[in-house]
């Protein structure tokens, strides 16, 4: 073993020394060393900028769609349950506008979750896609059946309601936020993958090397040929430079694009998102509270948990944690779209509060159903329209910087490749000149 | 000087090295994408377990949980109050205080149409207003659920609860009771083609009853060794619901309110004998004995009058012909 070993090192050593003792085949060795450090180089680029570009295409392409998707069929379900509460909530008649909102919400769920299915999702998840799937079917037999009882005038239409959203609030929507999650723990991943701290740092120093070594070479050539150019070398030095300087200029702005995607975009994005579900929540609790007629127990102490969430306590008074404060501290380029939504919905919460205080006193009741289907509905659509908005702007923000972080790095990879494949010629070149001139 | 020399051409590049390293390595960091906390989701509400129904343990001096207070011989006339009474302190206020069901019928249900509550308990509600005020438009309802009908009436939210409220012993040691003003019979609700034809057939089978009410008591006792499992839900309209699902084989309640169920749904009937005596009376704080003598002097008055006849023909009508008016039952 020590003795093969010890063969082999000095066949090895053997060959070099026996290279080393002519002048043309020092030279040979030092462009042979030359041409590893940049295909070295050129290694270490081209990989790390295909693999980013993976990652990014899978956060681009799989799980970023795949959690918006989750993320809206949270929205439009959560939508759709509050919507058919003040619907039913109107009493036998519903108004058209309420129902259209009902059934559109409950089409656009269905359609996403036709397209979730039709995506990869994580196998962990499965079960709750299937959940989704199953339950959707049951909770709109259930709207339509308190429905029906309810245009009939039957007392318990409001307890199939309140079956309904009961399945809707602790089986179909946890299915959505586990489905989400799983993405989003995705998209963290890819995230990872498109951004290893030693990526770059591998480019640096194969970089420096592979600089360090045509520099010092050139220096060498000039002392000993009392050339001062050699036009290859020259060449292949600043190919190189340029090759080196242009990949990490494009990984630090690949880098920084995500960052500002998930700064801008996904941070954003995100909180809104659960701010408008939970504030969904908290409106159909207080439809169904009044549906109830009098048992507002339950649904009241959810919508001030819903409350507690945004940052508001139970009488409306802001706490100094929540989603709402947070978002509206959140800065950035969309901040304005943000701005209004914690007045928004403080305006609103006022109206709920005046509701619920007049649904339990005495003959308050139908003026606290008048209240609800007209100053509550417009004070909440208007949260909604708004949080809408920002979800909307910072959807977009998020994509284009995905997108940005995509150009960041297309061509560097081909533009690496050719430029230095050029520095080799450019090596191979300037060194054979040196050499012919010993023949 | 040499040695300042080496100090230079060492430490300087070193220095140069480790931050160019440094800021390196910073402006390369991984970069993570977690999902913010704000974004997380809220934690799924745990629905809360009822409160155990009241306990069965006989109260000492309560012998006659029916027998109310007497009223008085001649009852005060509309708007003439005696001074110092809490009539008195009603007919100032303007407005009679009264906790009735809103999903009950036929005692108390929300009309869909009007959005007001409606049925047999609010016609006496309305009596008993009418007896205090002479003219209509002074009782303002609110809307309660089985399990809070005593609190609200023991905090003094309300001046009095109409809600097929059943008179125990237990109860009578929270809130005072007016005489009965309905005799409800606990009865069984099942499918009509059934085999299930009483309380005894039910063993091991699943009966829905309503948190908070006496029917809980009597059904887990079950009926000649045979043990009912029990589906306890908050709202008696539920107890439909989860009939209609087939997720339970029986309905037990106040044949009354189980009328209210067969009027939603043609396909149940009543069977069995009944289970017990529901004596149902107006919920009234201890406090304002005076109040509970008074009500006593309304019910008095329209059990022979006709009025609670034409109130039952209105809303139980279809249970068949009317039964005579309670017979009330006072102490002093």
């Amino acid at each position: 073993m020590s003795v093969r070993r010890k063969w082999r090192k000095l066949g090895l050593v053997g060959w070099v020394r026996r290279r080393a003792a002519t002048p043309p085949g020092r030279l040979r060795l030092v462009s042979t060393g030359l041409v590893i450090a940049i295909v070295v180089l050129w290694l270490a680029a081209f990989v790390t900028v295909v693999a980013r570009q993976h990652a990014v295409a899978d956060v681009r392409g799989t799980a970023g769609p795949a959690f918006l998707a989750a993320q809206r069929v949270h929205a439009d379900l959560s939508e759709a349950d509050a919507s058919a509460a003040a619907a039913f909530l109107a009493g036998g008649i519903e108004p058209a506008t309420q129902r259209k909102a009902y059934q559109a919400s409950i089409a656009a769920a269905s359609a996403e979750l036709v397209r979730l299915a039709g995506d990869r999702v994580p196998a962990a998840v499965q079960g709750s896609l299937t959940t989704l799937a199953s339950q959707l079917p049951v909770y709109t037999g259930l709207v339509d059946q308190a429905r029906a009882n309810n245009r009939l005038g039957y007392a318990v239409g409001g307890a199939y309601l309140r079956q309904a959203s009961t399945l809707m609030q602790m089986t179909v929507l946890p299915a959505a936020d586990r489905l989400a999650m799983a993405e989003a723990d995705r998209i963290n991943e890819d995230y990872h993958r498109a951004t290893p701290w030693w990526q770059p740092v591998l480019i640096v120093v194969t970089g420096v090397l592979a600089l360090g070594g045509l520099v010092t070479a050139q220096v060498t050539l000039a002392r000993r040929t009392h050339r001062y150019v050699n036009v290859g070398l020259v060449a292949a030095t600043v190919v190189v430079g340029v090759a080196f300087g242009l990949a990490l200029s494009a990984l630090s702005a690949q880098r920084s694009r995500l960052i500002d995607g998930y700064n801008d975009g996904f941070v954003p994005m995100t909180e809104v998102a659960r701010a408008r579900v939970v504030a969904l929540q908290a409106w159909g609790d207080s439809s169904l509270s009044l549906i109830t007629h009098g048992d507002g127990a339950v649904p009241d102490r959810d919508a001030a948990r819903a409350s507690t969430r945004l940052g508001y306590d139970a009488s409306g008074r802001p706490i100094s944690a929540g989603v709402l404060p947070t978002v509206t501290r959140t800065g950035g380029p969309d901040a304005a779209t943000r701005a209004h939504l914690a007045e928004y919905w403080q305006a609103y919460q006022a109206i709920a509060l005046r509701i619920r205080t007049d649904a339990t006193a005495l003959g308050g009741f139908p003026q606290a159903v008048r209240t609800a289907l007209g100053e509550g509905t417009t004070a909440f659509s208007r949260f909604d329209a708004a949080s809408d908005t920002a979800l909307t702007s910072s959807q977009r923000r998020y994509d284009t910087a995905l997108a940005s972080a995509d150009n960041a790095l297309r061509g560097v990879a081909a533009v690496a490749t050719v430029a230095l494949a050029i520095a080799v010629v450019g090596v191979l070149a300037g060194y054979q000149t040196r050499i012919n001139e010993f023949r | 000087m040499g040695a300042r020399c080496v100090v230079r051409r060492v430490t300087v590049p070193v220095a140069v090295v480790v931050a160019v390293l440094a800021g390196l390595v910073a402006g390369c960091s991984t970069v993570a994408s977690p999902l913010p906390s704000q974004a997380r989701p809220l934690t799924p509400a745990t629905i809360p377990v009822a409160a155990a129904p009241t306990s069965d343990a006989p109260v000492p001096g309560c012998t006659d949980p029916r027998a109310s207070w007497r009223p008085p011989a001649v009852p005060p006339a509309p708007g003439a109050m005696p001074a110092g009474s809490f009539m008195a302190e009603i007919v100032r206020r303007g407005y009679l205080r009264v906790g009735v069901l809103g999903d009950v019928p036929p005692f108390g249900s929300i009309n869909t149409l009007s959005g007001q509550a409606e049925g047999f308990d609010v016609d006496i509600a309305h009596e008993v207003g009418r007896a205090l005020f002479g003219s209509d438009g002074h009782v303002r309802l609110r809307t309660v659920t089985n399990a809070e009908r005593v609190d609200i009436v023991r905090d003094g939210q309300v001046d009095m609860v109409v809600a097929t409220m059943t008179v125990t012993c237990q109860r009578r040691t929270q809130v005072d009771f007016s005489s009965v003003y309905y005799e409800d019979q606990q009865r069984m609700l099942v499918q009509i083609g059934s085999p299930y034809r009483s309380l005894a057939d039910l063993g091991g089978k699943r009966v829905c009853v309503t948190d908070g009410t006496t029917t809980i008591q009597r059904i887990a006792q079950g009926e000649g060794g045979s043990r009912p499992l029990l589906q306890r839900v908050t709202n008696v309209a539920d107890c439909l619901v989860q009939f209609q699902q087939g997720r339970v084989d029986a309905v037990s309640s106040d044949d009354s309110i189980l009328a209210g169920m067969i009027a939603q749904d043609p396909h149940l009937q009543i069977v069995g004998p009944s289970l017990e005596q529901e004596p149902d009376a107006i919920a009234i704080g201890r406090t304002h004995a005076d109040f509970t003598r008074f009500v006593n002097g309304v019910l008095a008055r329209i059990f022979t009058d006709g009025t609670w006849t034409a109130i039952y023909q209105r809303w139980l009508g279809r249970l068949g012909p009317v039964p005579a008016p309670p017979t009330p039952r006072y102490r002093d």
